[in-house]
């Protein structure tokens, strides 16, 4: 058997800017810089170099996703032009590649990376350019303006945050805790009037410690972060993957699979694009107890006025990404 | 419940590989069963030491590697999944960063003996 042996290359990044004290990066032919209120992505085509400007924060926010999401399933586009492809193992960063003005005239770029590469890359730059006072992983109503402005120290706290997982469920023995108070986690202002009672649970003998049940509306109402499902129960290769949503999801996921969505509470209203091009495919206004499947052929982004509940159901099935390429399973669970 | 109650388990004294067959600083795979209800475990040399692991990574219960056999070894005996980057160090198995920090792979007890590598006896 073979085994992948991959070094970790340095980052590549410039000395700190004398007017901005924000360091530059560079990863492959692409190029990041950011200043007082911009961040610029750079790319080479056609004997040119092309730059695509986002705003900051909206830039931080898509990086901590695909950061903490170790590049989650397929596509994390950080907007219409930049993101990137997990490969697992590999990662494509690309500009312009699944934007059709770009693409049509061969003004797009993709390059493949190793992981560990990019990963570090993408760290480095999410350390250097949030500032104390910002976290990425929060509302706007829950944090500071200071991404704005020259660089001013760190948040390293909460950046370093994860995806919750657990191996079953939390609260079962040797699992992950529940969120409490006392560990960190106090109820979000959104969800004040949510019950915080927990199920009884009466096992048969012998199956003490098997059988369990939680609270799922008490354990997201202590959700510390916004768009950013964490893993609440694990059935083989069916993962639920509950979260809590507030203002918009900061990139459009496409998926490379089907993604089941079940809103548990208030309401976000979905824009689905075609994968590819972008082309509108639809708008969802889904309503608590409302059920979607999200095709494996689209990217969906999603705005919510109101912190609401969503479950994320994903189906982790190894090779489910190939068959969908293939033609072997269609990109939606049914037909009408 | 742990990888022993796996219905494609080893058994203890069970011979998993010859001991040379795992080169240091490498990651070997091996499967037992097949289909959905194959039990995957890898070993890890480093050194005269080497050590064995479920290959199921705690963030969402997946194989650390993609494609079989191709591990994400990165250096100082640590290991990336190559699915969504969790690292873990391979001497005790703990993610050190990414979506399972703080968590551990679960360890197989092994013993190399006459050559061969063996599942431990209990």
């Amino acid at each position: 058997m073979s085994t992948q042996l991959s070094n970790e290359p340095g980052v590549k990044s410039s000395a700190a800017s004398n007017r901005t004290g924000y360091r530059s990066f560079t990863l492959g032919s692409f190029s990041f810089s950011r200043d007082e209120y911009f961040v610029q992505v750079s790319w080479p085509a056609k004997g040119q170099v092309l730059t695509h400007t986002v705003s900051a924060d909206a830039f931080l926010r898509a990086m901590m996703r695909d950061v903490a999401w170790g590049f989650f399933y397929g596509w994390v586009n950080f907007d219409d032009v930049v993101g990137t492809r997990n490969l697992y193992g590999k990662v494509e960063l690309y500009a312009g590649r699944y934007n059709p003005a770009y693409s049509a005239k061969g003004l797009d770029l993709t390059e493949t990376f190793e992981s560990p590469q990019i990963m570090a890359t993408f760290k480095a730059i999410l350390d250097d350019w949030t500032n104390a006072g910002f976290d990425p992983f929060a509302a706007p109503a829950e944090t500071g303006k200071e991404w704005i402005g020259n660089k001013n120290g760190h948040n390293r706290e909460a950046i370093e945050r994860q995806r919750q997982a657990c191996r079953r469920m939390p609260g079962l023995p040797g699992d992950a805790d529940l969120r409490s108070d006392a560990n960190g986690f106090p109820i979000n202002r959104a969800f004040a009037d949510v019950p915080q009672t927990a199920p009884e649970v009466h096992a048969e003998a012998g199956f003490e410690g098997e059988v369990h049940a939680i609270n799922l509306f008490a354990y997201l109402s202590r959700s510390d972060v916004t768009w950013n499902p964490s893993v609440s129960s694990v059935c083989g290769r069916s993962l639920c993957c509950p979260t809590t949503e507030e203002y918009i999801l900061p990139i459009k996921h496409g998926n490379d699979r089907v993604e089941w969505f079940i809103q548990l509470s208030d309401e976000i209203d979905w824009i689905i694009e075609d994968k590819q091009t972008g082309a509108p495919r639809a708008k969802v206004k889904m309503k608590a107890g409302d059920v979607a499947a999200m095709p494996a052929d689209i990217r969906h982004q999603g705005f919510a006025r109101k912190r609401s509940m969503l479950l994320v159901w994903e189906n982790a099935t190894p090779g489910l990404p190939e068959m969908y390429e293939a033609g072997e399973l269609k990109p939606y669970p049914i037909e009408f | 419940m742990g990888w022993c109650a796996h219905r494609h388990a080893p058994a203890p004294g069970t011979i998993l590989c010859p001991e040379s067959s795992v080169d240091d600083g490498t990651c070997r795979e091996l499967r037992f069963g097949d289909g959905d209800d194959v039990l995957s475990l890898f070993l890890h040399r480093r050194g005269a030491q080497i050590r064995a692991y479920v290959n199921s990574c705690p963030h969402f219960s997946l194989p650390l590697n993609a494609r079989s056999g191709n591990f994400l070894l990165l250096a100082d005996s640590r290991l990336m999944c190559a699915w969504h980057c969790a690292v873990f160090e391979l001497d005790h198995g703990l993610c050190l960063e990414g979506p399972a920090k703080g968590m551990s792979l679960e360890p197989v007890d092994v013993q190399v003996s006459d050559g061969f590598v063996r599942v431990a006896a209990p």
